[in-house]
């Protein structure tokens, strides 16, 4: 018999859920991150941010600080590109690194 | 002992995850009841069909943002009284001010934890009503 409650079961089944989503998204991060370092898209730069800003506002309530601090990472980075504080091959690093995290996640 | 009866709540949210999530922890560790929708759209027609008690309305939604959506809520006499708070990752202070300046009588940052949210909530509900009852 599960001592697991019942919220705690659907935590854990969500929990799942997201986290197979996040990273199925890994290789359209990789494909973006190659597109702004290799030709500075701006469009890929701008896709970047709002799924940095999307996984920064939701990782941590499943637990997944890592990837949360680096999507947070990421978004002020693509932030700072727009404002010509950051660098094309900086943003790229910065999605690369949010890439790495959700691999390494479980 | 504190008897507040807990409101009705509609949670906007187009994260299906986060919505799910949010909803579990306010219904199954809250005991709210939680009508819930995905974008502002819903929320416009849900608002007025349901008249919730307090609305929970994410920032960043595709279309309609949540700025737009409490804009049109309060264009509407049948849902221009309810009480709005943003649920979002945007809580810079001058995005919070921004937010409480557009109408929202608090701002709840993501992520949250969903253990707590549900306190949070009802502190949230008892300082409106605390707020409310005062006249100011």
């Amino acid at each position: 018999m599960s001592a697991m409650s019942d919220p705690q079961r659907k935590y854990e089944e969500v929990r799942h859920r997201f986290l197979s989503r996040t990273k199925s998204g890994r290789a359209r991060i990789e494909e973006l991150a190659d597109a702004i370092d290799a030709i500075g898209c701006e469009k890929a730069a701008a896709e970047i941010e709002q799924l940095a800003h999307r996984l920064a506002g939701s990782a941590g309530t499943f637990g997944l600080a890592e990837i949360g601090r680096r999507a947070s990472e990421a978004e002020l980075e693509a932030n700072a590109l727009r404002r010509g504080k950051a660098t094309h091959r900086s943003l790229a690093g910065t999605a690369r690194a949010m890439s790495a995290a959700i691999e390494a996640s479980e | 002992m504190n008897d507040v009866s807990l409101p009705r709540l509609l949670l906007v949210e187009d994260d299906p995850d986060i919505r799910e999530i949010a909803i579990m922890a306010l219904e199954d560790i809250g005991g709210f009841t939680v009508h819930a929708c995905v974008d502002g759209i819903e929320a416009l027609a849900q608002a007025q069909s349901i008249r919730p008690d307090l609305i929970i309305l994410d920032w960043m939604m595709p279309g309609m943002n949540g700025g737009q959506t409490l804009a049109r809520l309060r264009e509407m006499d049948a849902t221009s009284d309810i009480p709005i708070v943003f649920m979002t990752a945007k809580v810079r202070p001058e995005e919070t001010s921004r937010m409480l300046e557009l109408g929202a009588i608090d701002v709840v940052a993501k992520p949250f934890d969903p253990v707590a949210l549900p306190a949070h909530m009802r502190q949230i509900w008892e300082k409106y009503l605390a707020t409310a009852g005062s006249g100011s």
